[in-house]
């Protein structure tokens, strides 16, 4: 190929030695099926719709990770919202355990072993 | 999908010797030339010319080279062989105004092996400034490196060749 020939002229060695002159003389020509099979290649994806095209592109793997990141940094900010929010009282879960822990029985603080409450269902004497 | 012609007759050879050089894989070597000139084809409007189509379809060919170095587990094409510059699917010529006395391709082939002995980044940088006759600029570009980087990896790749060929330089 002319390419070569022009190449070899600007060879510039400088202080490198004689010997490096002689990888200038290994070259390769491509296969011509190769300029086909890139056609080939090319004409099949011309068929394609846009977006499969688009899908294939190194751009696509760019915006799927920017979306990945940013899905993750807005689930992290509302998880985070929701757990400093204050606990609804009015939920049922707080109605059932209230604030003293009795899970809604009354406790007696004043009870003697010998009391009977009310829904014991014990008679008094 | 006309521009590929030109493209590849004009720098299809030296693009085929780069990636042969660094695959030591034909085959290989042939499925990097395709698919740089489909993301040349692909990229063609985006290219603006500062530094040449030339240096722009070798970067594309190294950085598929790297790619698939990275990737591979085996080294194809033996350095055991007889012949290892015909092994990874190159043509030894002549070389112009070179002691005829001396076996230029026998010498050829151990400065192949020697080269191939080196890491691949400088292994690229040897191939593109002493086989593809590269300016270091166009190296820079092409290697997508600083040049002092190029200029180190040629030093290094040189010193080490050196010290594989010592005999040669006695």
């Amino acid at each position: 190929m002319k390419d070569r020939d022009v190449t070899r002229d600007r060879t510039g060695a400088g202080d490198a030695p004689r010997w490096l002159e002689l990888l200038a003389g290994a070259h390769a020509e491509p296969e011509p099926g190769t300029l086909a099979r890139a056609r080939a290649r090319l004409a099949a994806r011309g068929a394609e719709p846009a977006w499969v095209r688009w899908l294939a592109r190194p751009a696509a793997l760019a915006a799927s990770a920017a979306l990945l990141v940013i899905s993750a940094w807005a689930a992290n900010a509302w998880l985070s919202a929701s757990a400093t929010q204050p606990a609804d009282d009015g939920s049922i879960v707080a109605a059932l355990l209230g604030e003293d822990g009795s899970y809604g029985l009354r406790i007696d603080a004043g009870g003697t072993p010998g009391s009977i409450r009310p829904d014991s269902g014990g008679t008094e004497r | 999908m006309a521009a590929l012609e030109p493209l590849f007759e004009r720098f299809g050879g030296a693009m085929a010797t780069l990636a042969r050089s660094m695959l030591r894989d034909v085959a290989e070597a042939e499925d990097v030339v395709e698919e740089a000139l489909v993301r040349a084809h692909d990229a063609g409007p985006g290219f603006r010319g500062e530094r040449g189509l030339r240096t722009w379809m070798l970067r594309i060919t190294a950085s598929l080279c790297r790619d698939r170095l990275r990737r591979r587990r085996f080294t194809a094409g033996s350095l055991d062989g007889p012949t290892p510059i015909e092994d990874a699917g190159l043509r030894f010529d002549p070389v112009a105004g070179w002691d005829e006395r001396l076996d230029a391709h026998a010498m050829a082939e151990r400065l192949e092996v020697a080269m191939n002995r080196l890491p691949p980044e400088q292994r690229e940088a040897v191939v593109m400034r002493h086989r593809l006759g590269l300016s270091h600029e166009e190296m820079c570009v092409a290697l997508g490196v600083p040049i002092g980087t190029v200029k180190s990896r040629l030093s290094r790749a040189l010193a080490a060749m050196r010290e594989d060929l010592k005999d040669w330089d006695a």
